[in-house]
C-alpha cells in the first residue's frame, strides 16, 4: 500500500512531512525528525543540550573541528608512536585528523554521553596502558578533552532523539508483566537463592526448608540489578543452618544419599585455578563435602564419600575433559547432581558433558562432616578464590533427571518481562509491538521474540525496527534493524531472536520506545552520514632504499647470471639445506650474518658448476688455460699476469655487477679487489708447485666473491 | 671486498642514470639482473624520457620467466595461508593469481571468475588433483616457466575431476584447493573473509571494526557478555561480528575436509560448523543459508567505496563481486605492488597521489595488473 497520511497531533509533525511529500524520505539525522539540530520548528541549527539530541558526531557541524582542537592535540603527543600507523590501533593518532577522527569514533573509543566511561580513559585507568606520566593524571587529562569536545558540541546524552519520529510509546520494565509461562522444575529444593535483594549484607535462603542458609556477603561482593551478586574478591558464606545440608542428604538415617546442586554463573575468566572454589559446602583447603570449582576451562567436582579411593577432601575430581573446554566466560547453567547409582555427573546448559566419575562404584555419603560451612567465591579460609557473577543457586535433596536439568536450563534465569509497546497511533486502534525483555547483566537489557498484533493487517509494511533508551536509539547492540515483513495476520511473529541493548542509567526509571522506518504506511528512514573516501595511509618511517634479494630470487639471480640451471643436483641440494637460512624479505634491516653465510655457500655451487664445466666456463669466461697450473696463469703478485686475471675478472664484472652502471662497483675497483684476492691464493704455490686444480680453485673463489657479494644479493 | 662492493652500492644511489633506473626496473620487477642486451634495450627506452617508453621498458622486463615463477609467486604465497609464510608450496591459489597476471585477465577475476591454472601434460606429467597438491610441487620442483602458454593453462574449476561446484559457484582463489584448506579449515569459516580483507581490501578486521552496525547477523556463538559485562560486548565484540559475521555467510556450504583431503561444498546444506555453540547466545542469528549481506556499506565503512550492484546476495561469487567492485579493492592491490616493488609502505602526498592514480589505471584498464606492476616500477625506478 502507499504511503498514507498521518494523524495530525502534536508529535506527528515528521510524519505529517512524510505524508505531504509521499515517497519522499526522511533522514532521521536531519533537521525535523529530531537529531541534533533539535530546534527544527525554529530553524536554529545550533545542536541543543539534553537527551536524545544528538545523533552522531560525525554528523554534527563543528565535531570534527572540536575533536581536532581537544583531543587530537593530545593523542598525537602521547599516542602517536603506536596509534598513528601501527603497530596499535586504531589510528586515531593518524597524521591525518580526519582518519584519526573516523577512527576513534568507528571503534567506540570515545563517550561524549559520558567523558569518564571513555575506552581511552578506562584503558589508562584500569590496565596503565602506556601512560605517559602517572595514569590517573593521564587519564584525567584525555577525559577532560573529551569533556570539552562534548561541550563544544552540545553532546548532551548523545543518540537519535525520537520525540517525532515513528515510534511507540514509552514503557518502563515495570509496565511489563512478568512472563511466567516458563516453569522450572522446583520439587526437592532444599536450599535456594535468587539474589534478588539488590542491596544489604544478606542473601536469603528463599526455599522455605527451615533452618535457612542465609548467607552473608563478605570482602568485594556486590549486587547486580539483574538479580545476583558480583564476587571480585571476598566469600558469600552461610550464616547459620548450613547443617539442614547434611542432616537432608547425608545424614544416614535421614538424609537421602543423593543430591543436585544448580547455579546459574558467569566465569569472570578462564584463567582462575585452585581449584578456585564456585559453590563449596566444606572446612578448609582439606576438608569439605562437596565442591564446585574452577581449573581454568575445566569444571571441578569434589564430594567427600565412604570409600578408601576418595579423600576426605573429596578427591579425586570429576573434572570436565579439557579439550572440551566447558568452562567459558559467559552465563553458564552448571548442575552437577551424585546419586548411588550414576555417581557424579556434570551438565552445562542442559547437557550432560559426558565426563564419568573415576570412583566406582559411587560411595555413601555418610561420612560427610555436619559442621561444615556452606558458601559462594571462595574456600572458608579465604584462599581459593573465585571471580565472577552467581545470578541463582539451589539445592536440592535428589539427583534431578536429564529432562528436568533440561527445563530448568530452558526456563532461564531472571525476570522475564513481557512488553507491549502500543503502535495504535500508527497503524490502527489495537495495534502493538510486544518483546520479552530482561536485565541481561549490569550494562545491557534484552530484547526477544519481537510480535506484531493488530486487528488491521492490511498489508503494511512493517521494517527496520529500533529500540531506544530514555528518548534516544541505543547507539550499539540494535538487533532487528533489518526486519522487513508485510502486516498480514493479526499476530505476526517479527524474529525469534535477541539483541541487547546498553542500559540507561537507571533500569528503574529507564524508558524504552520502539522505532520503525516503515509501519502503517508511515516512512521516516534513517540515514546515516556518507564518510569521505578512504586515504591512502602514509608511513613515513625511513626505510633503506635498497633491499636484499630474497631466498628465490638470491637463487634465480645466481642462475641467471652465471648460466648453471638451478637444478644441478648439488645446487638443488644445496638450495634445500639453505633455503630457510637465506632472507626471507627484502628489507636489509634485518639481514643476519648467517644469511651471508648462507648466499656465500649457495654462491660457491653455482661457481662449482660453472667452472669445472668445460662448455660453460668457456662461454662464461671465453678461452683460458683453465688447466694449467695457477702460477703460469696469474704470475706472482710482483709480476702479475695482467691479461689473464683481467680476463676472470672482466667476465664477472660483465655478468654478474653489470657495466654502465653508477649505482654498482667500477670495473677498475673490482679488478683490483680480485687482483688481491687471486695474490693471497696462488702464494702458496711458488714454493710448492700446485696442480692445475688449484688454477680452476682461484677461479671458483673469485667467482664466488662476486656472486656472494652485494652487488648481486642489493637490490 | 663483501663490505667495500655493498658501500659501493649504496652510495651510489644518488644521481641514478637513465641505465640505473632500467636496472632498478628489471630487478625489482623480476627480481634477477638483466642481461647486458635486455639492459640496453631498457636503457633506451628509459632515456627517450617519455612515460610510455618507460612502462614499455617495464613491460619488456615482465617477460622474464622469473618474473613469475618467482617475483609473482613470492609476491602472492603469504596470502595463501594463515601464518602468511612466505616458505610454502606453489599451489593452486597462487597458480591462479600468476595466471591471471599473465593473460592479462581483469584481477576482478581473482574473487569471481570459473578459473584456476594448471599445468598441460607437456609441463607435468602428474594432473591436478582435488585431494593433494603433488602437481604443484612438481611444476615448482622443475622450475617450469610459467610464462609458456603451453606448459601453464587456465580451465574452468567446475569442469575439473571430482569438482563439486558449477560455474555458478565458483569464485576465483576462494574456491581453490589451497584456499579451503587454509581458510576454510575447522572453525567457523569467518576466517575466510578475514582473510579475503586482508589480502583484497588491505584490511584486518581491526581496521574494518565499527561497534554501530546492526547486530541482526551476529551468531549464536558469540558471547554477548564476556566474564558478565556486556559492555565488553558493545564496545569490542560487535565492532568486528556485526559486520563479519553477515559476510560469512557466504561460505556456508564449504568445509575443509581434512581426511579426504580437499574442500567440501554441500549444496544448501549449512555446514555444521555454523550452528555450534548454541547456548553461548540462543537468541543469536541461526544461519539457514549462504546469504551474505555487507552492513558496512553503511556507516563509517562506506569509506571503501562499495560499488557493487547488489549490496547482499547468495555464496562466494555475488560476495567476491562486492570486494572486486570496491575502490578500496584498486588501490589495495596497488598498495600491495607499491611495497613490493618499491620496498616500501607509501611514505608522502605524492606516493599517495601516485598510488591513488595507478588504481584509477587500474580501474580504466580493465584492471590488469601488470600495469599496474609497470606504472609503480616506473615511478621508483629513480629512487
Amino acid at each position: 500500500m502507499g504511503t498514507q497520511s498521518l494523524p495530525s497531533t502534536p508529535t506527528s509533525r515528521a510524519a505529517r512531512l512524510a505524508g505531504a511529500l509521499g515517497a519522499t524520505w526522511l533522514a532521521l539525522a536531519a533537521a525535523g525528525c529530531g537529531d541534533f539540530s533539535g530546534a527544527a520548528d525554529s530553524g536554529n541549527s545550533t545542536p541543543t543540550s539534553g537527551p536524545g539530541t544528538v545523533f552522531d558526531p560525525t554528523n554534527v557541524p563543528g565535531s570534527r573541528e572540536a575533536f581536532e582542537t581537544t583531543l587530537y592535540p593530545l593523542l598525537t603527543q602521547y599516542c602517536v608512536n603506536c596509534h598513528a600507523n601501527g603497530p596499535g590501533s586504531p589510528q586515531f593518532a593518524n597524521p591525518t585528523s580526519g582518519t584519526a577522527y573516523t577512527e576513534i569514533l568507528a571503534q567506540n573509543k570515545v563517550n561524549l554521553a559520558d567523558p569518564p566511561s571513555s575506552r581511552i580513559v578506562r584503558k589508562l585507568i584500569d590496565e596503565q596502558h602506556n601512560c605517559w606520566s602517572d595514569c590517573t593524571t593521564d587519564a584525567n587529562m584525555l577525559e577532560a578533552a573529551v569533556q570539552a569536545w562534548a561541550d563544544a558540541i552540545h553532546f548532551g546524552q548523545g543518540g537519535v532523539s525520537i520525540g517525532e519520529t515513528l515510534s511507540s510509546t514509552s514503557l518502563r520494565l515495570a509496565d511489563g508483566t512478568e512472563d511466567t509461562s516458563v516453569q522450572r522444575y522446583d520439587t526437592d529444593i532444599i536450599a535456594r537463592w535468587d539474589f534478588k535483594e539488590g542491596a544489604g549484607a544478606v542473601a536469603f535462603d528463599t526455599s522455605g526448608v527451615q533452618p535457612s542458609i542465609d548467607l552473608a556477603l563478605q570482602g568485594g561482593v556486590t549486587w547486580l540489578t539483574a538479580w545476583g551478586v558480583q564476587i571480585d574478591t571476598g566469600i558469600v558464606q552461610g550464616m547459620s543452618g548450613n547443617r539442614k545440608l547434611y542432616d537432608r542428604i547425608a545424614d544416614p538415617k535421614t538424609g537421602s544419599g543423593q543430591y543436585t546442586v544448580e547455579a546459574w554463573i558467569t566465569n569472570a575468566s578462564t584463567a582462575l585455578e585452585g581449584p578456585a572454589r564456585i559453590i563449596t559446602y566444606s572446612a578448609n583447603t582439606n576438608a569439605r563435602n562437596f565442591t564446585l570449582g574452577q581449573v581454568m576451562y575445566q569444571y571441578d567436582f569434589r564430594n567427600r564419600g565412604v570409600s578408601p579411593d576418595v579423600s576426605g577432601n573429596g578427591t579425586p575430581s570429576l573434572i570436565t575433559y579439557d579439550a572440551d573446554q566447558d568452562l567459558q566466560d559467559r552465563l553458564q547453567h552448571v548442575v552437577i547432581t551424585y546419586d548411588a547409582l550414576r555417581g557424579r555427573r556434570i551438565n552445562v546448559d542442559g547437557k550432560w558433558t559426558e565426563d564419568v566419575d573415576p570412583v566406582s562404584p559411587p560411595p555413601r555419603l555418610w561420612n560427610w562432616d555436619r559442621n561444615f560451612t556452606f558458601a559462594l567465591g571462595n574456600e572458608i579460609t579465604q584462599d581459593r578464590q573465585w571471580k565472577g557473577q552467581v545470578r541463582f543457586v539451589a539445592i536440592y535433596d535428589r539427583a534431578l533427571t536429564d529432562a528436568q536439568i533440561v527445563q530448568n536450563f530452558n526456563a532461564g534465569v531472571g525476570k522475564r518481562i513481557s512488553m507491549n509497546f502500543d503502535v495504535s497511533h500508527w497503524a490502527g486502534p489495537g495495534s502493538s509491538i510486544e518483546f520479552q525483555v530482561s536485565e541481561f547483566d549490569n550494562a545491557s537489557y534484552m530484547f526477544c521474540n519481537p510480535i506484531f498484533h493488530t486487528p488491521q493487517p492490511s498489508g503494511y509494511e512493517l521494517a527496520h525496527v529500533r529500540i531506544a533508551v530514555n528518548g534516544t536509539l541505543a547507539p550499539t547492540g540494535q538487533g532487528f534493524v533489518t526486519l522487513d515483513t508485510p502486516i498480514t495476520d493479526t499476530r505476526t511473529v517479527l524474529s525469534q531472536r535477541c539483541t541487547v541493548i546498553p542500559k540507561g542509567p537507571d533500569p528503574a526509571t529507564d524508558e524504552f520506545n520502539i522505532v520503525f522506518e516503515d509501519l502503517g504506511g508511515f516512512q521516516n528512514v534513517i540515514t546515516e552520514p556518507v564518510p569521505p573516501p578512504a586515504v591512502v595511509q602514509l608511513d613515513p618511517t625511513a626505510r633503506p632504499t635498497y633491499g636484499v634479494r630474497d631466498y628465490a630470487r638470491i637463487r634465480e639471480s645466481m642462475a641467471s647470471v652465471t648460466g648453471v640451471s638451478a637444478l644441478v643436483p648439488a645446487i638443488d641440494a644445496a638450495y634445500q639445506d639453505l633455503e630457510q637460512q637465506l632472507p626471507s624479505t627484502f628489507d636489509v634491516r634485518s639481514f643476519v650474518s648467517s644469511q651471508q653465510v648462507g648466499i656465500s655457500k649457495l654462491a660457491l655451487e653455482f661457481c662449482d658448476a660453472l667452472v669445472e664445466s668445460a662448455p660453460l666456463r668457456t662461454t662464461f669466461f671465453g678461452s683460458f688455460p683453465f688447466t694449467t697450473e695457477p702460477v703460469a696463469v696469474f704470475g706472482a703478485a710482483a709480476t702479475p699476469n695482467t691479461v689473464n686475471r683481467n680476463q676472470i675478472a672482466d667476465a664477472l664484472y660483465n655478468h654478474m655487477v653489470g657495466s654502465g652502471l653508477t649505482v654498482q662497483p667500477s670495473l677498475t675497483d673490482m679488478r683490483a679487489d680480485l687482483s688481491g684476492l687471486v695474490d693471497t691464493l696462488v702464494a702458496s704455490c711458488l714454493g710448492t708447485p700446485c696442480d692445475a686444480e688449484r688454477t680452476q680453485a682461484i677461479v671458483k673463489g673469485e667467482c664466488t666473491a662476486v656472486l656472494a657479494s652485494a652487488a648481486v644479493s642489493m637490490h | 671486498m663483501l663490505a667495500a662492493l655493498c658501500t659501493a652500492l649504496v652510495c651510489g644511489a644518488a644521481g641514478a642514470t637513465p641505465r640505473d633506473q632500467a636496472k632498478r626496473i628489471h630487478d625489482r620487477l623480476v627480481g634477477v639482473p638483466p642481461d647486458a642486451a635486455t639492459l640496453d634495450q631498457m636503457t633506451a627506452l628509459v632515456s627517450t624520457g617519455q612515460p610510455a617508453d618507460a612502462l614499455q621498458a617495464a613491460e619488456i622486463a615482465m617477460h622474464n620467466p622469473a618474473f613469475y615463477r618467482t617475483a609473482l609467486k613470492n609476491f602472492i604465497t603469504p596470502w595463501t595461508n594463515v601464518d602468511r609464510t612466505v616458505f610454502a608450496d606453489l599451489n593452486d591459489y597462487t597458480a591462479t593469481v600468476i595466471g591471471i597476471i599473465r593473460d592479462d585477465r581483469p584481477f576482478t577475476d581473482v574473487l569471481t571468475a570459473d578459473i584456476v591454472y594448471v599445468g598441460t601434460p607437456n609441463a607435468v606429467s602428474t594432473p591436478y588433483s582435488q585431494t593433494d597438491n603433488v602437481h604443484y610441487q612438481l611444476l615448482d620442483q622443475k622450475q617450469v616457466d610459467l610464462s609458456d602458454p603451453t606448459l601453464f593453462v587456465g580451465v574452468p574449476q567446475s569442469t575439473l575431476p571430482g569438482s563439486q561446484i558449477t560455474a555458478a559457484d565458483a569464485a576465483g582463489v576462494i574456491t581453490t584447493r589451497a584456499a579451503g584448506e587454509a581458510f576454510f579449515k575447522a572453525g567457523t569459516n569467518r576466517r575466510m573473509f578475514r582473510f579475503t580483507a586482508i589480502n583484497y581490501l588491505c584490511r584486518d578486521l581491526e581496521q574494518l571494526k565499527d561497534v554501530s552496525r546492526p547486530a541482526d547477523r551476529i551468531r549464536q556463538d558469540v558471547n554477548r557478555s564476556p566474564g558478565g559485562d556486556s559492555n565488553v560486548f558493545h564496545t569490542q565484540c560487535i565492532g568486528c561480528h556485526s559486520g563479519m559475521d553477515p559476510m560469512a555467510g557466504a561460505f556456508a556450504f564449504f568445509q575443509w575436509d581434512d581426511t579426504a583431503g580437499r574442500t567440501v561444498f554441500t549444496r544448501n546444506q549449512v555446514q555444521p560448523k555454523y550452528l555450534i555453540n548454541a547456548n553461548v547466545f540462543p537468541g543469536g542469528y541461526v544461519t539457514v543459508d549462504d546469504r551474505w549481506d555487507n552492513f558496512w556499506r553503511e556507516g563509517p565503512r562506506a569509506e571503501l567505496g562499495w560499488r557493487a550492484a547488489a549490496s547482499g546476495g547468495f555464496g562466494p561469487k555475488s560476495f567476491g563481486e562486492e570486494i572486486v567492485s570496491s575502490r578500496a579493492f584498486s588501490v589495495c592491490q596497488v598498495e600491495k605492488v607499491f611495497q613490493q616493488v618499491c620496498f616500501r609502505p607509501a611514505q608522502t602526498s605524492d606516493d599517495a597521489n601516485e598510488i591513488e592514480h595507478i588504481a584509477d589505471d587500474f580501474e580504466a584498464g580493465n584492471y590488469r595488473m601488470k600495469s599496474v606492476f609497470a606504472e609503480v616500477a616506473v615511478y621508483c625506478m629513480g629512487q
